[in-house]
């Protein structure tokens, strides 16, 4: 029996084309928002740029060209930033999940608490460019999260450089897809003003031609998109401002709502702005760990433990939780052996 | 007294991030490939693993300008062409398989893609005969 990976993907994520698309389960805002922008081309291609070519000059033809290619580029950073993994972390398997809880220091406020033998440290610190980071032991994925990546609550799984999860393109915006989001905010508030700005152009010939009550009411669709684009930009142009604020400091909106930094210098700062925006926009593209479209593995099914190397006794708790976390991980699998 | 078969251990290389987050693991080695492989065949093969993943990861005018191209693209350009950080993953598995073969696997040890778990660790099997 074969089964891709993507059918046996922990947390709450809806695949598409047999695992190579991906998204969150709420998609609806998302499947608004291309809507409104694939409508708002439509109109703009079929009422002002036809205006425009058949009542003032043939030479705006690069006028409509434009227009389209924005679109283009705006519908496919935004399908890009609701489609692609933004870096989930695969969740360890038991044999691995042992091995990490022996990695994590003795933690006085649980150890305090008084359970015998010791309870799984939650916490291991590491050093980065010589300052100490706390890595958390996330429950759900059974491992320490590494530096920058966080639990999604609304996927259930941990995603690296965790940015936030954005309903408007209902994903995550994390390390894989935070150069699409960005690019998406930027080039919508480029189109939404140029869309704006043909539309008072449009308003004013067909004023000067008709009068300015009878331009509405013979381009109605001009004032639709003018609403239409206003309102984006007018939603879209302060986030933008944001993230590149953000990215010249090459912080997270996670970090930056949390004050992660506020006794310590930034540890992944790197020191140019420009480079800082080279590195978000045109650096690597990291692959995606979770191998959607790869075959489950027997050795997988059933979370056969070859013996552990640090075997450390669970509180009860944990280890209530840790069993639902990997029942509901291999639900359509055969018995799991519990191997502790 | 009956002797215990041969049995085996999973250990898992943990990633160094004393660079920061890029993909670098850490080349101490465990105290439980003592007497299997050789401290010196174990740091050449991280140090060559790490080498891979910071060319993967590096920073440069070719690195940006396929990134800039891609981006002109609309990303369709990722339909047809692997990225260069994906071939780097194929040829770290690819060198991990030869280095298993070659010097790894008559010892018992076989080490694992860090692709099959997130780039997070590499898996290492070791196998003990029973009366060691």
């Amino acid at each position: 029996m074969t089964q891709r990976k993507w059918r046996v993907f922990p947390g709450n994520n809806r695949f598409y084309c047999n695992g190579l698309l991906m998204s969150s389960t709420q998609v609806a805002v998302f499947l608004f928002v291309i809507v409104a922008v694939i409508v708002t081309a439509c109109l703009f291609f079929a009422f002002d740029c036809r205006f425009l070519i058949q009542y003032v000059h043939p030479g705006t033809i690069p006028l409509a060209l434009i227009g389209l290619l924005g679109a283009f580029y705006v519908l496919m950073f935004l399908l890009k930033a609701g489609c692609t993994d933004p870096g989930f972390i695969p969740r360890a398997r038991q044999d691995e999940a042992h091995y990490n809880q022996g990695l994590g220091e003795p933690d006085p406020n649980t150890t305090s608490t008084g359970y015998v033998g010791g309870t799984p440290s939650k916490y291991r610190t590491v050093e980065i460019h010589g300052q100490q980071i706390k890595l958390k032991y996330c429950v759900t994925c059974n491992m320490f999260r590494p530096p920058r990546a966080s639990h999604c609550g609304l996927c259930n799984n941990c995603v690296e450089n965790f940015d936030h999860h954005c309903p408007w393109v209902g994903n995550c915006v994390a390390k894989r897809n935070y150069r699409y989001f960005y690019l998406f905010l930027v080039s919508m508030c480029i189109m939404g003003l140029y869309v704006m700005s043909i539309n008072i152009t449009v308003m004013v010939l067909a004023s000067r031609m008709v009068g300015f009550v009878n331009a509405l009411k013979t381009y109605p669709a001009t004032v639709i998109e003018f609403f239409i684009s206003g309102f984006a930009v007018i939603a879209v142009f302060g986030l933008a401002c944001y993230h590149t604020q953000l990215i010249a400091t090459m912080k997270t909106t996670n970090e930056e709502i949390k004050n992660t930094f506020r006794t310590s210098q930034n540890p992944y700062r790197q020191h140019n702005v420009l480079k800082n925006f080279c590195i978000t926009i045109c650096g690597p593209f990291p692959p995606s760990l979770i191998d959607r479209r790869g075959f489950v593995k027997d050795e997988e099914h059933h979370g056969v433990d070859y013996g552990a190397t640090n075997p450390i006794m669970m509180d009860p708790e944990q280890r209530s939780m840790q069993d639902t976390a990997d029942t509901s991980s291999q639900l359509p699998l055969t018995t799991s052996t519990d191997n502790n | 007294m009956e002797r215990s078969g041969p049995f085996s251990k999973k250990i898992f290389i943990q990633r160094d991030y004393s660079y920061g987050t890029a993909v670098r693991f850490s080349s101490e080695f465990p105290q439980e490939l003592r007497g299997k492989i050789g401290e010196r065949e174990f740091q050449e093969t991280i140090d060559e693993i790490n080498v891979i993943f910071e060319e993967a990861e590096a920073y440069n005018c070719q690195r940006y300008g396929e990134g800039c191209l891609a981006c002109l693209t609309g990303y369709t350009i990722h339909f047809c062409f692997k990225t260069h950080y994906q071939k780097c993953t194929e040829r770290a598995a690819r060198y991990i398989q030869e280095r298993n073969y070659h010097i790894f696997e008559r010892h018992g040890v076989l080490m694992g893609d860090p692709m099959d778990r997130g780039l997070r660790c590499i898996e290492v099997n070791i196998t003990y005969d029973g009366d060691q």
